[in-house]
């Protein structure tokens, strides 16, 4: 008890806790503990420095995310226990059990009750053995009777044998537990942290390791800065941490591992803004080093717009390497999405009219919600094509007036590179169908969407110098 | 901070009544020692009349126990056998079943090989040749249930392999049913027709015990399972009245007088009287309270383990069980994954964000929302806040006029880093999919989900629906009023 509290920061009452409800005496335990927290709060390691200075509770441990459906858990749970029980008493002469044979949950019954049989001649007294399922509900395949078939297994294994089995499972999401409410199975639960409390762990667990890192060293001889203590650099990693906690909390939220990443993103920038005169003075670091604290960086790609980048370099790198009919043709299936079909004629028209008739007045009033927020509509292929043509620049070669002008269309025609490239959005997910499977192009009855978030086409837009935006003014 | 705590050697005595009482309260003292509830008599006296009635008398009954989960069903009939086996031992065999984890076809394999085992162990381990009739459990699924059937049927158990046997009297076998609905299910129902079956024909006498939670479980079952069924229906009774509660309570805390040495136990069951029936005590008002929401006598136990298994000696179990703390931190903890602590613990982008989404939903027509629009709310927001905030103060200073510029804007994230937030929504649980079916009930349905590719996937992030688990009103009973974002909590 003294000890773990020592390795463990504000769990005193989880572990008081589960230390009232874990013994070596099966008597005393019940035959399920849950434990309950939202991720990075402290349930796993909790629970494995609990075991770890109550060393004579026997342990084993699974993580059900890697066994993805319940037969492989399953067997993994006759294989672990079998193995944990070989290595403990190896005295033993016990027959091996196949565990891949455990292809049905009472197979698992069958398999635990005959191999803690072969154990019965040899202890006095009985014993548990704990089974940790640490993210029971983390596994894929997970349905709400499983839970069910797991807290019942002690109800089918002998209670005459020596060895008892105990299982503690380990899961987020309150609302699964939820569900077995009625069972009043024993709950502990791991509340999120405070914003002080990950502060204090973080320091805890990083400050040593970043005042040990190789950066810092090397920096600290390269600058030649030698009047230091190590309490000094304990200090300077101190406030990083901090003022990364400051800096990110509200991006983070109480998430240890988010922030953990982030420390080690923006340590070595940090470190490379030390030298002999701000070691000694935090704010003056802070604000050689302002720029790492403003933004998160959270992004594998380097073109986000930062102001020391160039604006030209920036353009050039383009978000997708289409052809330009792709590009038009996204570009009008986004105008078809959104734009609705009635208004179509009073925008896209150009013709001079040689028959007598009305054009389309479009829309008298303003939408209340900008419809590219929302999801798209569907749309018919015909009138992506006839869209497609209505926005797709050509450029006449032929002379005005020529007799070659008579000959060359003054716009594109869909032709077979156009349903290729169609076809191609398509497979690429940027263009969805209405239908998921085996679906037929050339029926009828199929109509499209486009599949791409407005960001992304407006920067298409732009690479063909093309201004979507003027389609969607009069609405936003 | 954490100052090593010294740990004092525990007085022996009061370690051991330490153990005796959690045993008792686990209800895992030897069979002897444990009583049942005293609500539970009548039904006690039923199932042990049943009981007794099948393995001395050697009849064959049915009946079904219906109860709420942990209404003590499978304990009164495990510590009835438990009791009936000191007596009877070699009269009859239990046969366990659990709806959850045996299936209409492994039941049967279930069976035989219990069947096996329990038989074994009746011999006394004596290994008899391998013939067909000792080994049921092998061959395929036919086979085993002919063999079973056979063996139930005609009486082959103790006559045929044990002629040595001085006993000529038959084995009594009790099966014992889990969440007997499942066994009950739309097609068929062939196990518990063979079941049912035996008990009116065959002549081995056969005890079938089943538990249910459903009422209606007559109306599960097929006309030909029901008239084979004795329609002995067993209610577990309720706890009937606070009084009956706190009484039982006692007899739940209160471990049997009668044992040697544990000279505790009258001073402990004189303490827990005295505090129970005292209605201004803490531990009174903890059972006042567990009866008025939960009447669960596990959920009491629950809390009460940390409370026994915490005290150093017998001074501080007193002084604990007068203040109740451990119990009432344990019944707290569990409240603190609740929604409400849930939203405290947010940091004060993700509230807003949180806020911005229940707005948003608000004012949809089908209360759903997705990552664009709580954005552009979001935008809005701070906008809106930043507008009213003073960027300009005068300074204190008389020689310089020049107003100072405060930035104490509220800062406006990007739409990038929202992602971020709005992720952690999700993986709390704040939002949830528009009409998804979160947890498949069984394991095939959730292959086939496992196996449809869902619309929500494919579609680009910021735009898939998605509904809150909180709404915007209570929001603003949970936001404290000091919050900066309080006011934006109605339209």
């Amino acid at each position: 008890m003294s000890e773990i509290n020592d390795l463990v920061l504000f769990r005193d009452y989880q572990i008081e806790t589960l230390s009232s409800f874990l013994h070596a005496d099966p008597k005393i335990t019940p035959p399920n503990l849950v434990i309950q927290g939202y991720s990075s709060t402290g349930k796993t390691h909790t629970l494995q420095q609990f075991f770890a200075v109550n060393h004579f509770l026997i342990n084993v441990w699974l993580e059900p995310i890697e066994l993805v459906t319940w037969k492989p858990f399953m067997q993994a749970v006759a294989r672990i226990i079998q193995n944990k029980l070989k290595s403990i008493f190896h005295n033993v002469k016990a027959p091996d059990y196949d565990p891949l044979d455990v292809e049905e949950p009472y197979l698992l019954v069958k398999f635990l009750n005959n191999l803690f049989e072969n154990y019965q001649s040899l202890l006095q007294d009985p014993i548990c053995i704990f089974l940790v399922c640490d993210g029971f509900d983390s596994l894929q395949d997970l349905d709400a009777a499983l839970f069910h078939k797991f807290i019942s297994l002690h109800e089918l294994i002998s209670v005459d044998l020596k060895i008892q089995l105990r299982i503690i499972y380990t899961i987020q999401d309150m609302a699964f537990i939820e569900r077995y409410s009625s069972l009043c199975l024993p709950l502990v639960v791991f509340p999120r942290y405070t914003m002080d409390q990950i502060v204090d762990i973080l320091i805890f667990t990083r400050a040593q390791e970043l005042v040990e890192s190789e950066i810092l060293r090397e920096k600290v001889l390269q600058g030649q800065i030698d009047e230091c203590s190590d309490d000094e650099f304990l200090s300077v990693a101190i406030n990083f941490i901090k003022l990364i906690v400051q800096a990110f909390h509200s991006y983070t939220g109480n998430n240890i591992s988010t922030l953990n990443d982030l420390i080690d993103f923006k340590w070595e920038n940090y470190v490379n803004k030390i030298n002999r005169q701000n070691i000694f003075d935090p704010l003056g670091l802070y604000r050689s080093a302002i720029a790492i604290f403003l933004t998160t960086d959270d992004s594998l790609n380097a073109d986000f717009p930062e102001n020391s980048q160039p604006k030209s370099e920036n353009e050039a790198t383009q978000t997708y390497e289409l052809s330009p009919i792709s590009k038009y043709l996204l570009i009008a299936a986004y105008i078809c999405s959104y734009l609705e079909p009635r208004y179509d004629s009073s925008v896209f028209s150009r013709k001079s009219h040689v028959k007598t008739g009305r054009v389309s007045y479009g829309r008298r009033k303003k939408m209340e919600i900008n419809p590219r927020y929302l999801q798209p509509s569907i749309f018919s292929v015909e009138r992506l094509l006839a869209v497609f043509q209505a926005i797709f620049p050509i450029d006449t070669k032929a002379q005005r007036g020529s007799l070659a002008s008579l000959k060359e269309d003054s716009l594109m025609r869909a032709n077979v590179e156009v349903f290729q490239n169609l076809a191609e959005l398509h497979s690429l997910k940027l263009l969805a169908t209405t239908v998921g499977k085996n679906i037929d192009f050339l029926n009828y009855k199929v109509k499209w969407k486009v599949n791409v978030p407005w960001e992304i086409v407006s920067e298409v837009s732009k690479s063909v110098n093309f201004d979507v935006g003027q389609y969607f003014t009069g609405e936003g | 901070k954490f100052s090593p705590r010294k740990v004092q050697p525990l007085d022996s005595d009061f370690k051991r009544f330490k153990h005796f009482l959690m045993r008792h309260l686990y209800q895992s003292l030897p069979p002897g020692q444990t009583k049942p509830y005293s609500y539970l008599h009548e039904t006690h006296q039923e199932i042990d009349r049943l009981l007794k009635q099948s393995i001395v008398q050697k009849e064959s009954h049915s009946s079904i126990l219906v109860g709420p989960r942990g209404s003590f069903k499978t304990v009164l009939l495990n510590h009835e056998l438990a009791l009936l086996s000191e007596k009877y031992h070699q009269q009859f065999i239990t046969i366990r079943l659990n709806g959850f984890i045996h299936s209409e076809q492994t039941a049967i394999n279930g069976i035989a090989t219990q069947l096996e085992e329990q038989l074994r162990k009746l011999h006394g381990q004596i290994k008899t040749p391998i013939n067909e009739n000792t080994d049921i459990s092998s061959g395929s699924l036919t086979e085993v249930f002919e063999k079973i059937l056979r063996l139930l049927d005609s009486a082959a158990v103790s006559g045929s392999q044990n002629k040595n046997d001085t006993e000529s009297t038959k084995i009594t076998v009790v099966f014992i049913f889990d969440e007997m609905d499942t066994f009950a299910g739309a097609v068929r129902q062939t196990l518990l027709y063979n079941l049912f079956d035996m008990v009116e024909h065959a002549r081995v006498p056969v005890c079938i015990f089943g538990c249910t939670t459903k009422l209606n479980i007559l109306e599960y079952l097929e006309k030909r399972v029901k008239s084979r069924f004795s329609q002995r229906i067993i209610y577990m009774p309720q706890i009937e009245g606070f009084q009956r509660f706190i009484e039982t309570v006692e007899e739940m805390l209160c471990p049997p007088s009668c044992d040697d040495g544990l000279n505790f136990v009258k001073s402990w069951n004189s303490l827990v009287h005295d505090e129970l029936f005292n209605p201004n005590s803490d531990m009174h008002l903890l059972v006042k309270f567990n009866y008025d929401t939960f009447k669960s006598l596990q959920h009491l136990r629950n809390g009460l383990i940390p409370l026994v298994f915490g005290a150093k000696d017998y001074e501080s179990l007193k002084n604990s069980f007068k203040t109740c703390s451990k119990t009432k931190s344990y019944n707290q903890n569990l409240l603190e994954s609740s929604i409400a602590a849930k939203i405290k613990s947010l940091s004060n982008l993700e509230l807003c964000i949180l806020i911005c989404t229940a707005r948003t939903v608000l004012k949809a027509k089908d209360e759903s929302t997705n990552f664009n629009l709580v954005y552009a709310e979001y935008e809005e927001m701070i906008k809106s806040i930043n507008r009213k905030i003073p960027t300009m103060a005068p300074t204190k200073n008389n020689e310089d006029t020049t107003p100072v510029i405060l930035d104490n804007k509220i800062k406006l994230w990007k739409k990038r880093d929202i992602k971020n937030v709005w992720e952690s929504l999700l993986s709390l649980n704040f939002l949830t999919e528009k009409s998804a079916i979160g947890l498949r009930e069984s394991a095939i349905a959730a292959f086939y989900a496992s196996n449809y590719q869902f619309q929500g996937t494919t579609i680009p992030f910021d735009l898939r629906r998605y509904q809150s688990q909180v709404t915007l009103q209570g929001l603003r009973r949970i936001v404290p009023r000091s919050s900066m974002y309080y006011p934006w909590t109605q339209l």
